[in-house]
């Protein structure tokens, strides 16, 4: 049987679904940090970024419990797309909610300074570059890279693969947008 | 000694091995009901039934989701700017069926907002968890723009000059934004919207039953599916966009989409993810552009270091703009090229400044770590005004200026390993 760091995250979820509580503990560890620094850079402090990603984490896990429900297909995407409605909701309404964690019986969890140094250090070890290209279309991709990775002009880029550069800078543009969701803001 | 993360582990890992019990109660337990008290709620539900056969209670009005700046990001709702088009389209489980509305905002976008409709007002309805299921008819106002507006990007808008297509997966039958809270199988929704120009006809999407076409609104090429989901399970949005003009791109049909027909003078044709079958329309020929060297006006660049302990915290970059923005198809945009043969790998971190800016005016751009990606302990720092065009041609960006800052020995930089951001 692979060991927990060596299943996908959708057996990690399947796992979780079979009341094993460890493989959601991997699924956490795997991408808390990700999570941490998605949510770090759009919120005005590192104690809500903290509240906000137990409350995205214990929605997850509420959602990969409800049997009435498919695991998602790509939970990495997924779990983003979990923090920033949370995120979304928590600008809304002014305040972090926690009626996922209530939903699980879950605690508050208070924070102090030896967590928030723990916090930086995650979201410093982050590259969320890596692990968000993978959830780019090729056709963006193709585009970012040529434009990001490769600093050559839109003109130059938009003959090479036969668009305009509206289309181009449209497509850049819609990576970017995947990319900057997690790191365009002020840390 | 634990920190929180551990504790939050912990927490995540009991909770998810333990057995679900019976479903607790949200509310105190029903008390009995004494007949009057009986009577009058018979007479108040059947009231409320009574008007839900021919439209909902009015709830209080969608608020908006944050400070909206009209120079900023897709900026706000033009006065007068917003239209609830004739498209209706039926919702799965009936009821109050579902609209569009076109908004202009203040930065010249288009955007298309979603939603049920009553007495040709968009809004929510408190049902399925939104607005504590008080089964009402939530109206959003007409200043009100999609929920992902203050971020900036809004998927939901485009330039004048731009046509777009969009399937969200994660809808709710409310029509209330989606919070990451778990959607009811039932009141879970899959929405394929878009804006295709003046030339769509129609668009062909598939059901649980095969394909199924409906026509877009005249004029703007807006169109509207609503239906359960085709494929349970599908969490992530997915678009395509293109030009409204003639000749050029035109937006792929993804999602729920399998094809676009448009026409063009006498000729009807289609998209689809079979381009050169029978009715296809003609694949858009781009000729081919030469680089052409990008302008220059050579406008002094500042850059002001903040360095606290030894260590460079940030920078502030100043310019005058020589230039106006007054609308979000013009901007200006921070390049700051890194790597190179001495690095790991190179590149160039863009950063538009999505406002608009006076001619003239100061503009001051925060670069938080501007050295994270150098490893050089200098940065090249570029500033250009950049212009979508409206149509297939050149570029038309232009080099404001730019400035070479290097790192004062004996500090470092914060360690912050990539950055892009939106000032």
């Amino acid at each position: 049987m692979a060991s927990a760091r060596e299943q996908s995250d959708v057996e990690l979820l399947a796992a979780t679904r079979e009341l094993d509580g460890e493989a959601f503990g991997a699924f956490f560890r795997r991408h808390r940090g990700s999570v941490l620094a998605y949510l770090a850079g759009r919120t005005p402090s590192r104690e809500v970024a903290a509240d906000l990603t137990a409350e995205t984490f214990a929605a997850a896990l509420a959602a990969v419990r409800d049997g009435s429900r498919l695991l998602p297909g790509e939970p990495f995407a997924w779990l983003l797309t979990i923090a920033r409605n949370k995120l979304i909701d928590s600008l809304r309404r002014g305040r972090v909610e926690q009626s996922a964690r209530d939903q699980l019986g879950l605690s508050p969890l208070a924070i102090d300074d030896n967590d928030l140094e723990r916090i930086d250090e995650l979201i410093g070890q982050t590259d969320l570059v890596s692990t968000l290209a993978a959830e780019l279309p090729a056709e963006q991709l193709e585009a970012l890279s040529a434009r990001v990775i490769d600093g050559r002009d839109y003109d130059e880029i938009a003959a090479e693969l036969q668009c305009s550069q509206a289309v181009l800078r449209k497509r850049v543009s819609r990576a970017l947008r995947t990319l900057r969701a997690a790191l365009e803001a002020p840390r | 000694m634990t920190d929180f993360l551990d504790r939050l582990e912990r927490q995540l890992v009991t909770a998810a091995a333990v057995p679900l019990g019976p479903r607790r109660p949200l509310a105190r337990k029903a008390r009995r009901l004494t007949p009057l008290v009986a009577a009058l709620v018979a007479l108040l539900v059947g009231g409320a039934v009574a008007l839900a056969a021919s439209g909902l209670l009015t709830g209080s009005p969608v608020k908006p989701t944050g400070p909206l700046n009209p120079t900023v990001g897709s900026g706000i709702p033009a006065r007068g700017g917003s239209r609830l088009l004739p498209l209706r389209a039926a919702d799965p489980a009936g009821g109050l069926p579902w609209g569009v509305r076109i908004v202009h905002t203040t930065r010249g976008y288009v955007c298309l907002q979603v939603g049920r409709v009553q007495n040709g007002q968009l809004g929510e309805l408190g049902v399925d968890g939104a607005f504590h299921n008080d089964g009402r008819f939530h109206p959003v106002a007409p200043d009100i723009l999609p929920p992902a507006a203050e971020f900036g990007n809004n998927p939901s808008c485009v330039l004048p000059s731009e046509t777009f297509t969009s399937t969200l997966f994660d809808f709710a039958s409310s029509a209330a934004p989606p919070d990451g809270r778990p959607v009811p199988v039932h009141a879970q929704r899959e929405i394929a919207f878009g804006l295709l120009g003046r030339y769509a006809l129609s668009v062909t999407y598939a059901t649980g039953h095969g394909q199924h076409t409906t026509r877009v609104d005249p004029g703007t090429g807006v169109f509207l599916v609503v239906q359960r989901p085709v494929k349970p399970g599908e969490q992530f949005s997915t678009g395509s966009g293109g030009l409204n003009q003639r000749n050029g791109p035109r937006p792929f049909p993804t999602g729920a989409l399998s094809a676009i027909t448009y026409r063009f003078g006498n000729l009807v044709c289609a998209d689809s993810p079979t381009p050169h079958g029978h009715g296809a329309c003609p694949q858009t020929r781009l000729p081919t552009q030469r680089p052409v060297a990008q302008p220059t006006v050579h406008e002094p660049l500042h850059v002001t270091l903040e360095i606290k302990h030894r260590v460079v915290e940030g920078a502030e970059l100043t310019f005058i703009a020589p230039y106006a923005v007054t609308s979000a198809s013009e901007r200006y945009e921070i390049e700051e090229p890194f790597g190179g043969p001495a690095c790991h790998g190179g590149g160039m971190a863009t950063g538009p400044i999505s406002r608009g800016v006076a001619r003239g005016s100061t503009v001051r751009v925060n670069l938080p770590d501007v050295f994270a990606n150098s490893c050089t302990r200098s940065q090249t720092i570029t500033v250009v005004l950049s212009r979508t065009p409206t149509t297939v041609q050149p570029s038309t960006s232009t080099i404001i200026g730019s400035i070479t800052i290097h790192e004062p020995p004996g500090t470092q930089s914060a360690r912050v390993q990539v950055r892009r951001r939106t000032h």
